[in-house]
């Protein structure tokens, strides 16, 4: 025995390194995590995506995958350089297809950059040069990129032609020029304090402001936010406050039946708690819109409502003898949230569209680089008769209607002068009292002509337009396809029926 | 008495009638807008109460053109075309009735936001809408008071 703990005693350190081996995460395990985080990074757009994706093990299922797509995305990517050099059609569908297989390699930005730059499309050019350099490529490639980039932007270039040829960062307590360290040493209380006034000005952003606020200026996150909602009024509101109101009152008049009392006491104290459950939608919502302070600080309902559920809860569990006099109170406040958040609801479905708004969409859309290298010889907004509000989120109809002005500016691109664009709103009562608004998209093009048939109207599921149609039966919506007069070639129109809710914009009769 | 012609596709309007306002009116009922017309051109009808939806109505017994539906409002989705026939039906018998020539008030159980309700009445003149199955507002909008 004493032989056998000698023998083992040098042993255990090799032992031990084993064992945490084998309790560590396994290749498979690793290959997996690799693998989100290479796609979390590629997703965000990341510059290191690229190397992420290539550093995944290829013996592995993951790395074989990210492999095996690198190469099918490279190949088209060269395909898109191609394209792109000898002017053909076609560059944004392989390119699109090529970025959603897998990013890019970086070797390619100098060459891309360099396609764009002979094709005209400068600022894409830009684009493809700033990246390339932000990669610290080989000095005699970096100064032939940086010299053509500042070729194609002058002056008004943010890379100079010397940052790059100086050192990346200081590496003694000298700056280039000769300054003193303690040059910084002002310099560092400065910059701290500003820093921080940045942040708390962000943070601020983000503390003191209500749902209200914070959401309608994220309009990506409506869709979501909206389900949010209405997840924490059927689910909680309603079905575990709403129901239970009445008996809530006569409990806090001191008129409780036996019966109330056993349903309130089974409905707001039996199962998962009331202020966990309440926790759990109000952090849903908090996560979705990226807050750092609760909701409850900087919305007064939520703050409310959730001092209303702390009196609730301890009213009901000592049998309205203690806090019922403020418990009618926190039920009117709860039946108050639900109210606002029913308001807030309406509004985020609801899409107002004006003369602005049809202006915004078409901004929008020519600001993409194919759209806007279009030459256009004449854009025509609305009018739009009266401002109408549709049933729809929108981001969703912006979406539906740049798809539209972009297939039209595309048709246009390979039509000739003059060329004309136009976008507007019809809106006709139906027999039933209804209201239909049509969003019509107008251009001159006789690309596309061919979704007409001879009987005019029909709906077009080619030239992109499948996605549009899908997204508009979302909404009730359809899309029709038109001949155009007024020297218009065809009018692709949307139809939605208008909002007649509560958060319509108007009462009054159609005209 | 005054006579209630109750319009819809099942019979429960027709039961409430003659159970709630059974002392106020005669209660006749219509399945369609050609038995309504049938109704009105063959007896004398004082005020109409109209069900909206008539999700249990034949295809043939419906009024509105189902493929002209379907070109004008649905790119030429003919099942779409169909539950919106069946969805506002009551209304579209409202106007067969208004076009030949009967202008009787005409009373919805249906919660219409304010500005379809005025937009009916511009279109079809008397019309009224209680938003629940509440006998007095229904005795009140029918006009059973007057």
């Amino acid at each position: 025995m004493e032989i056998g703990r000698k023998t083992l005693l040098p042993l255990l350190p090799l032992m031990g390194i084993v064992a945490l081996v084998a309790c560590g995460p396994s290749a498979a395990q690793l290959d997996e995590t690799q693998w989100h985080r290479a796609e979390a990074l590629w997703k965000r757009g990341e510059a290191d995506a690229y190397q992420a994706w290539r550093g995944l093990a290829p013996q592995q299922r993951y790395g074989r995958q990210a492999r095996d797509r690198l190469e099918r995305a490279d190949i088209l990517y060269r395909r898109a350089v191609e394209e792109l050099r000898a002017n053909r059609a076609g560059v944004r569908e392989t390119l699109l297809e090529a970025l959603a297989l897998a990013p890019m390699d970086p070797a390619l930005y100098l060459p891309f950059a360099r396609a764009c730059r002979a094709r005209g499309t400068l600022w894409r050019a830009a684009d493809f040069y700033r990246k390339f350099l932000a990669q610290h490529p080989p000095v005699e490639d970096a100064n032939a990129a940086r010299r053509e980039l500042f070729a194609l932007a002058g002056d008004r270039d943010p890379f100079p032609l010397e940052f790059e040829e100086a050192p990346r960062a200081p590496t003694s307590m000298l700056n280039d020029a000769g300054v003193p360290w303690h040059g910084f040493v002002w310099a560092f209380p400065f910059l701290t304090l500003l820093g921080l006034a940045a942040l708390l000005r962000r943070l601020g952003r983000h503390r003191v402001r209500p749902l209200r606020d914070l959401v309608l200026e994220r309009p990506e996150l409506h869709q979501t936010v909206a389900y949010q909602i209405g997840c924490l009024r059927h689910e909680f509101l309603k079905h575990r406050i709403g129901a239970a109101a009445e008996a809530l009152r006569a409990l806090a008049r001191g008129r409780a039946s036996p019966e109330q009392r056993k349903f309130l006491e089974e409905r707001l104290c039996r199962g998962e708690p009331l202020l966990d459950v309440w926790r759990m939608h109000v952090t849903s919502l908090e996560r979705t819109l990226g807050l750092r302070f609760p909701l409850t600080r900087g919305d007064p309902f939520f703050r409310d409502a959730q001092q209303a559920l702390a009196v609730l809860t301890r009213a009901v569990k000592m049998n309205g003898t203690k806090g019922a006099r403020r418990l009618e109170q926190a039920v009117a406040q709860l039946e108050g949230l639900d109210r606002d958040l029913s308001g807030l609801v309406a509004h985020l479905t609801h899409c107002r569209v004006d003369d602005a708004f049809l202006r915004h969409v078409l901004d929008a859309t020519r600001s993409e680089w194919a759209s806007g290298k279009v030459e256009l010889d004449e854009i025509v907004v609305g009018p739009v008769p009266e401002a109408v509000a549709v049933d729809v989120y929108a981001t969703d109809l912006r979406i539906v209607l740049k798809n539209l002005l972009r297939n039209a500016i595309s048709a246009l691109d390979q039509s000739p002068h003059p060329r004309r664009l136009a976008i507007d709103l019809l809106l006709d009562l139906e027999p039933t009292g209804e209201e239909i608004v049509r969003i019509r998209v107008r251009d001159s093009s006789n690309l596309g002509a061919d979704l007409l048939d001879s009987t005019g109207v029909r709906v077009g599921v080619e030239h992109g337009l499948g996605i549009v149609r899908t997204a508009l039966l979302r909404y009730d919506g359809s899309l029709e396809v038109a001949p155009a007069g007024d020297g218009y070639a065809k009018a692709v129109m949307v139809r939605l029926f208008r909002s007649q809710g509560a958060a319509a914009e108007s009462v009054g009769v159609a005209a | 008495m005054r006579r209630l012609l109750v319009i819809e596709d099942g019979s429960e309007y027709a039961e409430f009638a003659r159970l709630f306002l059974g002392h106020d009116f005669e209660v006749v009922a219509a399945r369609s807008a050609e038995e309504s017309l049938h109704a009105l051109e063959t007896q004398s009808i004082d005020v109409l109460l109209v069900d909206l939806r008539f999700d249990r109505a034949p295809l043939e017994m419906l009024a509105g053109n189902i493929e002209a539906s379907a070109e004008r409002l649905f790119a030429g989705d003919r099942s779409r075309a169909l539950r919106h026939l069946q969805d506002q039906q009551g209304v579209l018998i409202l106007s067969a009735l208004r076009a030949a020539g009967h202008h009787q008030t005409a009373v919805f159980v249906h919660e219409f936001p304010a500005r379809r309700l005025a937009n009916l009445r511009r279109l079809y003149g008397e019309v009224r809408a209680v938003p629940s199955f509440d006998a007095k507002a229904l005795r009140r909008a029918l006009g059973a008071d007057a």
